[in-house]
C-alpha cells in the first residue's frame, strides 16, 4: 500500500484567536483541571510540591509547614493561581483534561505525544519512531485533521496535510506549565480543525524558570538526551531563559522485525523573554530554531514492472518561528491582546518537500458588561504560503500556493445564577483559503449545584475547512500488472466537513478522596471526506504509459459517533495516588446513495480504538523516593490488523537534594515489541514501538 | 440511539449524583495555603478584648462564611494548633447570620452586596473581619488580601478594628501596604 492519502487537511487551523492562550488562560485555565486539576497550582517554583496533595485531615508532613514561616517571609512568597476566573476550571462546560507539571514529572514520558496518552479519550499511537497518529473521538490518522494544537497561543500544524508534526513539537517539557485538552469542538472559539478537540500547550513565564537547569539521559531507545537552559532578570522589568536541547532517538523494529531505519535527531534552541512594560501592559517575545533529520521506509510504486517496494528515506527538517503578544489591562473588568507570529519550517519529508511561511495578527477583546456578562470577542488574519515539490509517488498542484484566512468569533457569559449557573454562547465566522464563509456556533451550559460538583451539556456545530491536500493532491497508491496505477486526485470542489456535536458531562468530588470527570458525545457528521472511483483512462504521456485507475476526494460521508470518557482520581492513602479511566468510541459512518465508495467507511470505523482503558499509579516510598507506574490498554484496530496491546511504563525516582532529581524509566515493559498503528494511506511504513529503558538526571542551579 | 456502554455511563453518571457530598476538598492551591498561613500570624499581631471569650482556655475560633476558596487548606494549617495558649479550631458558615463564637472570620470571594452585608453586621463586635474582595478593607472590613506580582499582600483599616475593640500591633501595620484610618496605630 502505498502513499499516501492525507485525508486532509485543514487549514484553517486558525487558532483563532489571538489569545487562545489568553482566552483560555481566562476561560479555562484554571484551577487545576479536573481531575488534574488539584496540582496544577501546586507546583510553584518557589514552593516544590510534593507529589501529591495532602488531604485535609490528614497531616501534610511532605509538604512545608508555612505557618512555620515567618510573616516578614510569607510577604516575598509567591503565590500560583491568578484570577478569579481561573478558579473555576472545574465548571467548564466543555470535556476538559489538564496535564500538570506533577503529571509530567512522574509520567516518565520524554516527548509531548506520550504525555498525551495519559487524555482519557484520546487516541495516541506511535507509526513508526518519529512519526505519530493522534485524535480525539475517532478519525485517527497520521494526518489526522481534526484536532487543532496551540502552543502558547500560536498553532502548530501543517497546512499542507492539517495534521500535526509531532516529531518537531519539541519543547522542553520542564518549560511547560501545563497542557489543557479540550475533547469535543471548540469551534466557536478556536476555530477550524478544532472539529473533535483542541490542545493548547501552556509554557511557564520566564519569572518561573529562573536560574541553570541542565537536564541529561541516556537509553536504549531515546539514546542521548538533554536540555541546557538559563534564566536571568534584565534590570527589573524583564525576565528571560533561553534553551538548547537535543535528542537522538534509535530505530524501531519494523512489522517483520527488520530495521525500521527510522532513527532520527532533533537539535532545537529557543528563548523567551516577559517584559512588564507598565502596570497595565506587558509583552511575550518567543523564539525558536529547530534542525535535524529523521529516516523512514516508504513504499515506492514502480509502474514498468508493476512493483511496490520499499524504499529507505532520509528527511531533513529545519525550521523556526519568532512570537510577540502584548496584553494590556484597561481595568479589572476589561483588557485587550494583540499578538504576531510568524513561522517558517521546511521539510525534505517522504511526503514531498515543503517550504511554508506563515504570517499570523490576532487580536482579541474581553469586557466584563454588568454583572452578568463577560463577553470575548476576537478577530484574526493569517497568510500562509508554500511551495512544494513532489516526490516520485506523490505532488501537489498547484505547486505554489498562497492563501490567506480571516476569522472573527464572539463568546459571551453569562451568569444566570452566580457560582451557580452559567451559560455561554457564541460563533466564529470564518472564510478560509478554499471555501467561503463558514459559521460554527455553540452554546454551553454550566450548572454547579455546589462547589463539589458541576453538569455541563453544550451543542455546537464545528468545521474542518478543505485544504491543499483535498484539492491539490496527485499521488500513486499502488502499481498494478498492465502496467496500471491506482491514483489519487485531488477534487478542486471538495467542501468543509461539518460535525454538530452534543456533550454532556459531569465532575465532582464525592469525598475528599476521590474526584470523578463523565463525559458522554453524540456527533453528527455530515459531508465527510470520502474517495470516489472515478471512470478508467489510459495515459499515454507517462513513462510507461499506463491505465490510470483514478479515486478522488468527495463529501459523500455521513453518520455519528458516540462515546464515553470516565476518569478518576482516587487518593488510596495519603502516600498513594491511584487514577483509573476509561474511554468507548462507537463510529456508525454511511456513503450517500450517490458514493461509489466503498473501502472508507470500514478504514474510519475499523482505525479507532473501541476501548481504552488505564490506570496510573504514584507511591511516596519516602520522603526522597516516589515510584510511578502507569499501564494503558488500547483496543485492536480490525481494519489495520493492529491487536490490542496494554503499554506498562514505571519509573522511580529519587531526590537526593532539592535541586537534583534522577530517575529510571522503563516504558513497554510487558513485550519486546508492539504495532500500534498501520493505515494503509499513511506516508511511512509502520515499525513496532520497542521495550526501553533510560536513566536521566535533572539539576537546577 | 445510545449503545449499551452509553447508557451505562448515564446510569453511573445519575447514580453518582445521588451520592453523598462532604464539604472538604483534597486540594488547596497554594495560594490558599500561604493565605492560610498569614491568617494564623495575623491572631498572634491581634489583642483580642476579654469579652471576645468565653473564658481565660476556650479555643481560638477561625470562621469561613460563604464559599469557602481554602478547601481544607486552612483546616490543615491550623488544626493542631496553639495561639497564645488557646487551642485554634475552624469553622464554615454558609449564612453570615448564622455566624457565631468566631475571632477571626475570613469572608471569600463575593459580590459585593454580601460583603458589604456581613461586615457591617459584625460592626463593632470583636471579630477579626479578613476579606479577598476588592476593596475589602475601604468597605468596612479590617485586613484585606491583596495579590501583587503573585505576591500576598494585605490592607488593614485600624478604624473598623478599633470599633471592634481589636489592638494591631505595630509590626503587622509595618508590613501593611496601607492603613487606613489610624494614626496612633498600637
Amino acid at each position: 500500500m502505498s502513499t499516501k492519502r492525507g485525508v486532509s487537511v485543514s487549514d484553517g487551523g486558525r487558532a483563532s484567536f489571538a489569545g487562545t492562550g489568553v482566552l483560555l488562560a481566562l476561560l479555562l485555565s484554571c484551577e487545576p483541571a479536573w481531575p488534574q486539576a488539584p496540582q496544577a497550582t501546586q507546583s510553584s517554583q518557589t514552593e516544590p510540591a510534593p507529589p501529591e496533595q495532602p488531604a485535609p485531615e490528614t497531616s501534610p508532613s511532605a509538604q512545608k509547614d508555612l505557618t512555620q514561616v515567618s510573616i516578614e517571609n510569607l510577604m516575598d512568597v509567591e503565590v500560583t493561581s491568578a484570577s478569579k476566573k481561573e478558579q473555576r476550571l472545574s465548571q467548564v462546560a466543555a470535556a476538559i483534561f489538564v496535564i500538570t507539571q506533577e503529571d509530567i514529572r512522574s509520567s516518565g514520558a520524554l516527548n509531548i505525544p506520550d504525555l498525551l496518552r495519559m487524555v482519557p479519550g484520546l487516541d495516541v499511537a506511535q507509526i513508526n519512531a518519529n512519526t505519530w497518529a493522534i485524535s480525539s473521538r475517532g478519525f485517527n490518522l497520521q494526518f489526522a485533521n481534526k484536532l487543532l494544537v496551540l502552543v502558547d497561543g500560536r498553532a502548530v500544524y501543517t497546512p499542507l496535510f492539517g495534521g500535526v508534526n509531532w516529531d518537531t513539537l519539541d519543547i522542553p517539557l520542564e518549560d511547560i506549565e501545563r497542557i489543557e485538552v479540550i475533547r469535543g469542538p471548540g469551534g466557536t472559539v478556536w476555530g477550524a480543525n478544532a472539529v473533535n478537540g483542541v490542545i493548547n500547550i501552556i509554557t511557564k513565564r520566564t519569572s518561573d524558570t529562573q536560574g541553570g537547569l541542565v537536564v541529561a539521559g541516556s537509553g536504549t531507545q531515546a539514546q542521548e538526551f538533554g536540555t541546557v537552559q538559563y534564566g536571568g532578570k534584565i534590570k527589573d522589568r524583564s525576565s528571560y531563559r533561553i534553551f538548547g536541547k537535543y535528542r537522538n532517538e534509535n530505530h524501531f523494529s519494523d512489522l517483520n522485525g527488520q530495521n525500521g531505519e527510522d532513527g532520527w535527531h532533533l537539535l532545537h534552541g529557543g528563548f523567551r523573554v516577559d517584559t512588564k512594560l507598565s502596570a497595565k501592559d506587558s509583552l511575550t517575545t518567543e523564539g525558536d530554531l529547530f534542525t535535524g533529520e529523521e529516516g523512514s521506509i516508504i513504499v515506492h510504486s514502480v509502474l514498468a514492472t508493476a512493483q511496490n517496494i520499499n524504499v529507505e528515506r532520509l528527511a531533513s527538517l529545519s525550521g523556526g518561528d519568532a512570537f510577540a503578544r502584548w496584553d494590556h489591562t484597561f481595568s479589572s473588568r476589561s483588557d485587550t491582546t494583540f499578538q504576531f507570529y510568524f513561522d517558517r519550517y521546511k521539510r525534505d519529508g517522504p511526503e514531498s518537500s515543503e517550504h511554508r511561511d506563515t504570517i499570523d495578527f490576532d487580536f482579541q477583546n474581553h469586557i466584563v458588561l454588568g454583572a452578568r456578562q463577560d463577553l470575548i470577542w476576537g478577530a484574526g488574519y493569517r497568510h500562509s504560503s508554500d511551495q512544494t515539490s513532489g516526490t516520485i509517488d506523490q505532488a501537489f498542484f498547484p505547486t505554489y500556493v498562497s492563501g490567506q484566512f480571516f476569522s472573527t468569533f464572539i463568546q459571551d457569559q453569562i451568569t444566570l445564577k452566580r457560582d451557580r449557573l452559567d451559560l455561554y454562547v457564541g460563533s466564529k465566522i470564518e472564510n478560509g483559503y478554499f471555501t467561503g464563509f463558514d459559521y460554527e456556533p455553540s452554546a454551553r451550559m454550566a450548572w454547579t449545584p455546589s462547589t463539589l460538583r458541576t453538569f455541563w451539556g453544550a451543542i455546537s456545530r464545528a468545521s474542518r475547512t478543505p485544504t491543499q491536500r483535498d484539492v491539490g493532491i496527485d499521488a500513486a497508491l499502488a502499481a498494478l500488472p498492465g502496467p496500471a496505477e491506482v491514483e489519487l486526485l485531488g477534487n478542486p470542489k471538495f467542501k468543509s466537513e461539518h460535525v454538530i456535536a452534543y456533550e454532556a458531562g459531569y465532575r465532582a468530588q464525592p469525598t475528599d478522596r476521590v474526584s470523578v470527570d463523565v463525559t458522554v458525545f453524540f456527533n453528527n457528521y455530515y459531508n465527510l471526506e470520502s474517495a470516489e472511483s472515478l471512470p478508467s483512462f489510459f495515459d499515454p504521456n507517462s513513462v510507461p504509459p499506463v491505465l490510470v485507475h483514478p479515486k478522488s476526494y468527495s463529501n459523500k460521508l455521513y453518520g455519528n459517533t458516540q462515546g464515553v470518557e470516565v476518569s478518576i482520581k482516587w487518593k488510596a492513602t495519603s502516600r498513594w495516588t491511584l487514577s483509573p479511566s476509561y474511554s468507548f468510541l462507537e463510529m456508525h459512518l454511511h456513503t450517500q446513495a450517490s458514493s461509489l465508495d466503498t473501502t472508507s467507511v470500514a478504514d474510519a470505523q475499523g482505525s479507532n480504538p473501541g476501548h481504552q482503558a488505564q490506570l496510573h499509579s504514584l507511591v511516596d516510598l519516602s520522603r526522597n523516593f516516589t515510584w510511578e507506574t502507569s499501564a494503558y490498554f488500547v483496543g485492536r484496530l480490525p481494519a489495520q490488523f493492529v491487536a490490542s496491546y496494554t503499554r506498562l511504563d514505571s519509573q522511580l525516582t529519587w531526590r537526593p537534594a532539592e535541586q537534583v532529581q534522577l530517575s529510571l524509566t522503563g516504558q513497554n515493559l510487558l513485550s519486546d515489541h508492539h504495532a500500534e498503528f498501520n493505515d494503509q494511506f499513511q506516508s511511512v511504513n509502520s515499525s513496532q514501538v520497542k521495550r526501553s529503558v533510560y536513566a536521566k538526571v535533572t539539576w537546577r542551579f | 440511539m445510545p449503545s449499551r456502554p452509553v447508557a451505562a455511563a448515564l446510569a453511573v453518571l445519575i447514580s453518582i449524583a445521588g451520592s453523598r457530598w462532604i464539604s472538604t476538598q483534597a486540594s488547596a492551591s497554594s495560594e490558599y495555603q500561604v493565605k492560610a498561613a498569614f491568617l494564623f500570624h495575623f491572631a498572634q499581631f491581634v489583642d483580642w478584648p476579654p469579652e471576645a471569650f468565653k473564658d481565660g482556655v476556650s479555643p481560638l475560633t477561625y470562621c469561613t462564611v460563604g464559599e469557602d476558596p481554602f478547601h481544607g487548606a486552612l483546616d490543615a494549617s491550623l488544626n493542631g494548633k496553639t495561639i497564645g495558649g488557646r487551642p485554634v479550631r475552624v469553622l464554615h458558615y454558609k449564612e453570615a447570620r448564622e455566624i457565631q463564637g468566631c475571632q477571626v472570620l475570613f469572608v471569600g470571594m463575593a459580590d459585593k452586596k454580601f460583603v458589604s452585608a456581613t461586615v457591617a453586621s459584625l460592626n463593632g463586635s470583636p471579630v477579626l473581619t479578613v476579606g479577598e474582595s476588592s476593596q475589602f478593607a475601604q468597605q468596612g472590613g479590617m485586613i484585606g488580601f491583596l495579590l501583587e506580582d503573585n505576591k500576598v499582600r494585605f490592607e488593614i483599616n485600624l478604624d473598623a478594628a478599633e470599633r471592634g475593640k481589636l489592638k494591631i500591633s505595630a509590626r503587622l501595620l509595618a508590613l501593611a501596604k496601607t492603613v487606613i484610618g489610624g494614626p496612633k496605630g498600637t
